[in-house]
């Protein structure tokens, strides 16, 4: 991934100074973390619906 | 550099491309993350408002859908159209709301009231004659701590609503401002908020002696004040906040008399004296210019009259609405006997409560 800068030198920092900045990792990042989400709400859902009927039963 | 609120939003929505740039450490901008978090912080409130209300009986995935359209919703229409110096409430009525009174408060606790009414008591809270049972805490000195922690957490839920100077988009260079971009000083806003929690506190006291009521005078003192926390002047702000403490057990009282099982007074402490606060800052501080600028529009009495409403329905409607069709849907209420088995049995691998956990063997020696 790399110093986001064509010289490695703090010095030529004029704004951002993350890791992946200038590439497409930011956006992969963020549909990652999304998608981590909304799967984990979706297990959280079916969890509780299961339990809801054990305890019905 | 400059940061315009579009870009600063597609940061937000998109993070990727140019506009990523502000969201990710930088040297150009040292505040909008901070202001990012402290309005996430203030839509989670809201949910956090409701949540207390609705305890013990909703299922998470009804909870959670209401929590998204109260948090990305109802909140930021309101705040949109009276937090704000272009706001049609601010600009046509002069409404003054700096602490969120209305525009967070009331509009959290309407919403909670709408989605009561559909999502019903828990069982046991009423009689068959209508009268209704105290379903008391588990442990009182935890729930104070608990109520401790919220008041010590406004200090930075109020401080995050003053825009600090020197930034792109401040209002001025050398001292901060209200959202309205009207003047504010740090010392007497915290000061201000100490005579919240004073007034209220003892208010509250005066009327019940009850511990778990005096905290949640405290935080009914804070919020009748939040509206004018920036031009109340401190032994003022504690007289409101003081009949702030006093009316609220009533209120909540009121509310139980017609079948509405609030658990923890959310809709009375949040809504109905966030509504409270709101009109009485139209009494005391009529005449102050709400925002900067010659010809500015002035508070007053009507103007906030008009917020108060607005608020109500903006948190009510979508509240009740939503929430009626998370009931049709079999998404609201929880099954009776989960509820009657209690939700951390059912639902959780652990016991929170000393009553639910089994003794331990005895040790041999």
């Amino acid at each position: 991934m790399g110093f986001p800068y064509d010289t490695a030198d703090w010095a030529v920092v004029d704004g951002a100074m993350f890791m992946g900045w200038g590439s497409a990792a930011p956006g992969l990042y963020t549909a990652a973390a999304a998608i981590i989400c909304i799967v984990v709400l979706w297990m959280g859902n079916s969890s509780e619906k299961a339990k809801y009927e054990d305890a019905e039963k | 550099m400059g940061i315009s609120g579009l870009e600063y939003a597609n940061a937000i929505a998109l993070g990727w491309g140019e506009s990523a740039q502000y969201m990710g450490p930088n040297i150009v901008d040292q505040i909008d993350g901070v202001f990012f978090g402290a309005f996430a912080l203030f839509a989670a409130t809201t949910a956090s408002i409701m949540s207390g209300a609705v305890i013990e009986r909703i299922q998470t995935v009804g909870f959670t859908i209401l929590a998204i359209v109260l948090g990305s919703f109802a909140w930021v229409l309101a705040a949109a159209w009276g937090w704000h110096a272009d706001g049609w409430m601010v600009t046509m009525f002069g409404l003054h709301d700096f602490g969120a009174a209305g525009l967070v408060h009331a509009v959290a606790g309407f919403f909670a009231l709408g989605v009561l009414i559909n999502l019903g008591p828990r069982i046991g809270k009423f009689n068959a004659d209508g009268t209704a049972n105290h379903i008391g805490g588990h442990n009182m000195p935890i729930t104070v701590v608990g109520l401790m922690l919220i008041i010590v957490g406004f200090w930075g839920f109020l401080m995050a609503c003053v825009v600090p100077p020197g930034e792109s988009w401040s209002w001025f260079a050398d001292k901060p401002a209200t959202i309205y971009g009207t003047p504010i000083v740090l010392g007497s806003l915290a000061f201000n908020i100490l005579m919240g929690i004073a007034g209220g506190i003892i208010g509250a006291w005066i009327y019940t002696k009850d511990p778990f009521w005096m905290m949640s005078g405290a935080l009914a003192g804070i919020i009748s004040v939040a509206s004018g926390l920036d031009i109340y002047f401190p032994a003022l702000a504690f007289i409101v906040a003081f009949v702030a403490g006093v009316i609220l057990q009533p209120c909540a009282a009121w509310l139980e008399k017609r079948g509405i099982d609030d658990a923890v007074g959310a809709v009375t402490v949040h809504g109905t004296i966030g509504l409270f606060g709101l009109i009485v800052l139209g009494i005391f501080a009529s005449g102050f210019p709400a925002l900067q600028g010659e010809g500015a529009p002035t508070i007053s009495l009507v103007g906030q009259i008009v917020g108060a409403i607005v608020f109500f329905l903006i948190g009510f409607v979508p509240g009740y609405v939503v929430s009626l069709i998370l009931n049709g849907l079999g998404m609201l209420r929880t099954p009776e006997a989960a509820e009657k088995a209690g939700l951390d049995p059912t639902k959780v691998p652990a016991q929170a409560y000393p009553e639910g956990i089994s003794a331990s063997p005895a040790a041999s020696s």
